[in-house]
Formats: C-alpha cells, structure tokens, sequence
C-alpha cells in the first residue's frame, strides 16, 4: 500500500516498518494529512497483530515554520498523534530543528523513550530494528 | 513569555557563579538546564591551544543548553564558561522532562525559544564565514549585544567588559587585531569602557569597514 502527496509519501518498507517522507515546504494540511496517514497505516499493522515501528525521513524539509500562528493547529494535532498513535519505536531523521520538535513532542506524549532522532538514516533504521 | 519560563525555574535557589568558571564542558552529560539571573555565559568550541570560536553569548532571561537538552542528545555540544560573574537558577533534566508532560503550551514556548536561539546562532556562523573584514565583524558583534540588551535604545550598557581575547574569540580575529579594534572603537567613543561597556548606537551603526 503507497500513497503519495505532494510533499510527504508513506509506505511499508519492506523490512517491515512504516516509512514516511517529508519534503519541500510543507503546508499545514500537507503534515495534517500527513498525519492521518500515519495513524491508518499504524493502526492497519496493530490490526494484522505486527509490530508498530516507524521510520520519518524528514530530512528534504526546505523551510517548517513550526512555530508559526499558521501552525496551530499542526501542532496540536503532532502532539495528539503522538500521543494517540500506539507505537513500538519510531525513528525521526533530519535537521537539529526538526530534533528539537520531534523530541520536544516526544515529551509531551511521555514516549521519550520510544522516539529517537537521527542525522542519518542508516543509524536511524538500526535503532528502529534492533532487539533493545 | 518571560514569566512564564521564570515559573519553571522558582521553585530552584538562586546559584552563584564566579567569572571564569566553565559551567558545562563539550562532549559532558547535561544533567543541569540554567535560567540565567544576571550576568553573560559565553558558549565556544576550542579551535586549537588558547584559541576560542565563540557562536553565541547568552544573557539574562535566556536558558541554556536549551536545545541540547530539548533535541534529546543529552551530551553537551559546546563549552558554557561565565563571561562575568552570573547568577543563575536550574531544573534537572528530569524534572524539566516531568514538567513537559501533557504541557503543550510549555512545550511550544521552549521550542520557539531554542528556535531564536539557533537562528541566531547560525546567522553568527554564517557571519564568521562570509565577513573578512575585522572591523564589520566587531561591529557586527557590538550590534547583537546591543540589540539583544535594548533593542532602540541610542545609549546601551552593557554589565560585560569585553576583553581582546573573547572578541579574537567571537569574531574569528587574532588577538592583536582585536586590540587594535578594541583601540580605535575606544578612540572614537563608540564605546566607553569602566566598569561596563557603553555602545554609542548611532555612531556604531554609522562605522564603516577598515
């Protein structure tokens, strides 16, 4: 199953884990279906009894004004998801900015101990799949 | 915004911190986050024996490591030495972790606090790499320190004596090429230098490059 939009795509890789990409300059509605994607793609491998690991790639972003007026509502919906999505891991790779976001959402939820960014992929990935 | 950070950090006693000391050393785990009360904390890397690259100076009302701590790293990405005597208030990172739960609104003010932060940071960076000029990269370091302590005022003080060596440091010039800067800022009272700093706004803004 793929689905893609302008900026962001999501997909099964094929070691098993979600993966999804964000790109360019987002939109507020772009991460906001970027968003419900991810849930219907967690909560379609909880259905089929499969760990829950995801892999973002948020490392082709051109410009996130995450803390814009604009963004209000995307940062609500990042914390609720983040909250709301049950996941094993998830592994976030990109810029110090997008860091300090996703980790600061991690907190938030109280899953710091399930989220990790990443300046690479191949780090990033290793963490999603190892045992520990 | 002010009040809402200084909450976070009113339950921790005040702690004194003579100038010179290095609160936190590169590559060390961050098990502290400051609020500074008063006084400056420069951060730097060292670039080679005696040599400091100083990206950023940190005054009062802003807190440090902020987005080490915020990005998850735990490990210190630069050393943070007391310019002067400060004084300053800290949370464990646990506690701040603690606080953070279920609390967006905290969540948002911090991260756009590390964001002015780091795009200061990287403005600075970027300045170190495309200005040659001794004299505009003095002059554009006297502006920051101006504009962060008062944004339009004519007159500013600064309660910092910016010594040749943290210039050389912050701007990526020898120490002698500092001093001669230092001389000719002086000399022209674009600066005034006692007990603090005093910057001349106007006649700052109006130098031109040597």
């Amino acid at each position: 199953m793929t689905q893609k939009a302008q900026n962001t795509k999501i997909f099964i890789n094929p070691s098993g884990f979600i993966e999804q990409h964000y790109s360019g300059v987002l939109a507020p509605d772009e991460i906001l279906e970027g968003l419900k994607q991810l849930q219907r793609f967690a909560k379609k491998l909880q259905a089929e009894d499969k760990p829950v690991l995801i892999f973002q790639d948020a490392g082709k972003i051109k410009k996130l004004e995450f803390m814009a007026p604009k963004m209000a509502g995307v940062r609500k919906a990042a914390a609720a998801a983040t909250k709301d999505i049950k996941f094993d891991r998830t592994a976030v790779c990109g810029s110090l900015r997008v860091q300090v976001i996703v980790s600061t959402l991690a907190l938030v939820a109280g899953k710091r101990d399930k989220i990790k960014v990443f300046d690479n992929r191949a780090s990033a990935i290793k963490w999603l799949l190892s045992k520990k | 915004m002010k009040n809402f950070i200084q909450t976070l950090f009113k339950d921790s006693r005040v702690l004194g911190i003579p100038r010179g000391k290095v609160i936190i050393y590169e590559g060390h785990e961050v098990n502290k986050v400051y609020y500074i009360e008063s006084g400056y904390i420069k951060v730097y890397t060292i670039a080679g024996a005696n040599t400091q690259r100083i990206p950023f100076i940190y005054r009062s009302g802003d807190i440090f490591p902020l987005t080490t701590f915020l990005a998850g790293g735990g490990v210190a990405r630069f050393f943070y030495e007391a310019m002067t005597d400060v004084q300053v208030r800290s949370i464990a990172p646990k506690k701040l972790e603690h606080k953070l739960i279920d609390n967006l609104e905290l969540a948002e003010e911090l991260i756009r606090l590390s964001s002015n932060t780091d795009e200061q940071f990287v403005r600075r960076v970027n300045e170190l790499i495309t200005i040659s000029n001794p004299r505009v990269k003095v002059k554009n370091l006297l502006l920051f320190l101006a504009q962060r302590e008062s944004p339009k005022g004519a007159q500013i003080t600064l309660d910092l004596k910016l010594s040749a060596k943290d210039i050389a440091g912050y701007c990526g010039i020898s120490r002698e090429e500092a001093l001669k800067q230092l001389k000719f800022l002086k000399s022209n009272n674009i600066i005034t230098v006692s007990g603090g700093t005093v910057i001349d706004r106007q006649k700052l803004l109006s130098l031109r490059a040597s």
